[in-house]
């Protein structure tokens, strides 16, 4: 009798709740509704982003046969040659009007520039600039969304306009990290003198692979000085110092050995261990007391 | 007198296109093919002056094609290969199947006029 009570207590507490009906109804509808309402937003934006990727195809088919013409126009052309570059300019200041073909052109002459080099390049930037496109990277600096300004950033870095430089650099200390980093990666690209400027003015860290990218920026320079950078082995932000002693590492200058000493007795781990490489680098005698005193003699033997 | 034909092999629109016009320009007839599928049914047909060739190409990639037309089709058309830069080992297998030159990408249009007329030279 027992267990009969018992078995019959578990199936009540199992049972079903209770819930209104109608309530049922209300959330089925709800929630079909909110299926369609999703479903309705991927169909219409997947849609708008195909037919966005198709105009865009349609326009580079359209545009490509135009930007061979102007960036392969020879001065000494003959007479038929220069009329229909003269249309052709007249042609494209016509489409440039709108602001898709305007988007349109940038973006397959940036597409091209990974492609070319040499002169074709040299004159893709001139393109650039002539068609005006970079007041559009100009007006993308203004934006208050970040991946806008970021793209600006970009965009001027890659088509080498250096007239861009003072505008950019004020982003060099902004506070979104997308936009700081394409901003370092501007200064230093855009002028030889731009990585002065960076250690001079940036009041952030410069992480390792941001470090990297400089120093691939720096070592494509052709002709690069590379200012003394001893100069920043005071800087009062540690990632300075960091970054200062592997470029002096880098570019071998062993003019630095008091400083280094100095750095030995630095209070962060890093700085230390980035100068000790430096001084096993330009063996550096005159640090052996003081690496004495920091890490005694023990280390010696 | 009659013009050179150029088999020109890239996927890249963009590229193919610019590199064409500068071809022709140059006074080539340039055949242009997106993908090795093109390339193999042009060369069923007929057999061009010279072949430039992007290594990396959908369903038949450079390498194929330098070893179909050297082993298959027993042609010794030169051929010029473009390939990314620091793809070293992709360029030394290229020269070992029997490629004549290579320029790396970025490609100079002005470069690979010289590579072309040079090659085309010393037949």
């Amino acid at each position: 009798m027992q267990i009969r009570i018992a078995t019959y207590q578990a199936q009540a507490l199992i049972g079903a709740p209770k819930i209104h009906t109608d309530l049922l109804w209300d959330l089925t509808f709800l929630f079909v509704g909110l299926a369609v309402l999703y479903f309705t937003g991927v169909f219409f934006f997947r849609n708008r982003i195909s037919s966005q990727t198709k105009k865009l195809k349609l326009r580079k088919d359209e545009f490509s046969p135009m930007i061979s013409e102007f960036l392969f126009y020879d001065d000494n052309a003959s007479k038929d040659e220069k009329t229909r570059y003269i249309e052709l300019k007249l042609e494209i200041r016509q489409l440039l009007k709108d602001d898709f073909n305007r988007k349109s052109l940038a973006e397959i002459l940036l597409d091209l520039r990974k492609d070319v080099s040499g002169d074709t390049q040299l004159r893709l930037f001139k393109l650039y600039k002539d068609l005006g496109l970079h007041k559009d990277a100009y007006q993308k600096l203004k934006s208050w969304r970040w991946e806008r300004v970021s793209k600006g950033i970009m965009e001027l870095t890659q088509m080498q306009v250096v007239e861009s430089y003072n505008l950019i650099t004020k982003f060099i200390n902004d506070k979104r990290s997308t936009i700081r980093k394409q901003a370092e990666i501007a200064t230093v690209t855009l002028k030889p003198d731009g990585i002065t400027y960076f250690l001079d003015t940036t009041r952030y860290k410069i992480s390792e692979w941001q470090q990297l990218k400089i120093l691939d920026v720096l070592r494509n320079f052709e002709d690069f000085q590379p200012p003394r950078f001893k100069a920043w082995l005071t800087s009062t932000n540690r990632h300075v110092v960091l970054f200062a002693l592997r470029l002096i590492k880098y570019y071998n200058q062993n003019d630095v050995n008091a400083s280094l000493v100095v750095l030995v007795k630095h209070k962060n781990d890093q700085i230390k261990t980035e100068a000790l490489k430096c001084i096993k680098e330009f063996n550096v005698f005159e640090a052996i007391e003081t690496l004495e005193i920091v890490f005694g003699k023990i280390l010696w033997i | 007198m009659m013009k050179k034909k150029l088999l020109l092999a890239e996927d890249d629109e963009l590229l193919s296109a610019l590199l064409n016009y500068r071809l022709e320009k140059e006074g080539y007839q340039v055949i242009v093919c997106r993908d090795g599928k093109e390339v193999k049914e042009y060369l069923g047909q007929d057999c061009p002056d010279i072949i430039v060739t992007d290594i990396m190409m959908p369903y038949f990639s450079g390498m194929e094609l330098i070893d179909f037309v050297r082993k298959e089709m027993n042609s010794e058309v030169p051929i010029i290969i473009i390939s990314s830069a620091g793809n070293e080992e992709n360029v030394l297998n290229a020269f070992e199947l029997g490629a004549n030159d290579f320029i790396a990408k970025p490609v100079s249009p002005a470069e690979l006029m010289v590579r072309v007329n040079r090659e085309l030279s010393k037949k």
